[in-house]
């Protein structure tokens, strides 16, 4: 792996109310976005565990990190309590909604989003697993139906996600 | 499915990524230089099982992954390949001849989570439980249920994760000593 890009100046910075000082740090620091699949903030999956293992190293080495993950009902709640409680980290959570339409145009989901820094210097992005799972059909339909709109996704070559067709995705223009 | 790859999309160019790490189609797809153009950034994925490869024998063995035969272009236009074994890329190399790097895992992932000490011993050969993680097909669930079957006299014990599933529930709750 190599890196491609060394950062510049000019980057723009978010405007969420989580960016830590790491944004804005020195211009030698990579800044890692990792999407993990396994569910669960703590989940047991080894890849998850050797995927964060990675980001929590990094981090301790002062470069950014931040990852897209799944959370179980609760579980954010649960973390955010036990730092406070044992008054380890301030923790600033940011909450958001993602409005998800369903593939077969019935309603809409709306996903609980969590935005944090973990004790560990990791930042997250997290969405709520239940609520992400039914917007493709809960629990039993879930593989089936994400295998299928990720084929779809993946095997129609052009895509614009901003303007929906009849079947979720959309025909891309550029 | 859509709302999700903007979100996805969004989201990584708030954050401004130098490198974007990922391990399964959708990602790559939504983070692949077709769909972010403007983005100057290295894409890594890891290969954490062989079952993630969209060839091979193992292929589609892991449900969520090898979604399409096409994710095989998309590994291919990616700045690096993670293998996490010396076994996983060999395979991506006999099945696919596709080319990966092998590293181990950082050591972090081996050690106990807030000092990076050797996990403290359990002592724990005197309870009562067999037990294991994530039983499902391709993690031997049948050499479990076969080992629950021949000794009725010892009492097992499971943790449900991502290859769990209602068919191997239903043959679980057959048997008394499993829980």
């Amino acid at each position: 792996m190599q890196s491609r890009s060394s950062i510049d100046s000019s980057f723009s910075l978010s405007d969420d109310t989580s960016v830590t000082s790491l944004e804005s740090s020195e211009c030698s620091s990579m800044r890692v976005f990792l999407i993990q699949t396994a569910r669960g903030l703590f989940s047991s999956s080894g890849g998850y565990k050797a995927n964060i293992c990675l980001l929590r190293h990094l981090a301790s080495r002062g470069h950014a990190v931040r990852q897209l993950c799944y959370f179980h009902e609760n579980e954010v709640e649960d973390y955010v309590q036990k730092l406070a409680q044992a008054a380890k980290h301030d923790v600033r959570l940011r909450r958001r909604t993602l409005q998800m339409r369903k593939g077969n145009d019935t309603a809409d989901v709306k996903v609980n989003v969590a935005q944090l820094t973990m004790e560990d210097g990791v930042e997250i992005i997290a969405l709520e697993k239940e609520a992400f799972d039914a917007a493709f059909g809960g629990k039993e339909n879930l593989h089936n139906e994400m295998t299928r709109e990720t084929a779809g996704y993946i095997e129609v070559p052009r895509y614009n996600m901003s303007q929906p067709c009849k079947h979720g995705l959309s025909k891309n223009i550029r | 499915m859509s709302d999700f790859v903007t979100f996805l999309q969004d989201e990584i160019r708030r954050f401004a990524p130098t490198h974007i790490i990922s391990n399964d189609g959708l990602s790559m797809q939504a983070t692949s230089a077709f769909e972010l153009p403007d983005m100057d950034v290295c894409r890594v994925a890891v290969v954490h099982t062989a079952e993630q490869l969209p060839f091979g024998p193992y292929a589609g063995g892991v449900p969520g992954h090898a979604s399409s035969p096409r994710e095989f272009d998309l590994l291919r236009q990616l700045d690096g390949i993670w293998s996490v074994s010396q076994a996983i890329q060999d395979y991506a190399m006999k099945y696919g001849q596709l080319q990966t790097k092998f590293f181990v895992h950082h050591p972090w992932t081996y050690l106990e989570e807030v000092a990076h000490q050797l996990p403290t011993q359990m002592h724990n050969w005197d309870k009562p439980f067999v037990g294991m993680i994530n039983p499902c097909a391709v993690k031997g669930s049948s050499i479990l249920l076969s080992l629950a079957e021949t000794c009725p006299h010892l009492d097992f014990l499971v943790y449900k994760s991502w290859g769990f599933d209602d068919a191997l529930a239903k043959q679980m709750e057959c048997l008394r000593n499993m829980t």
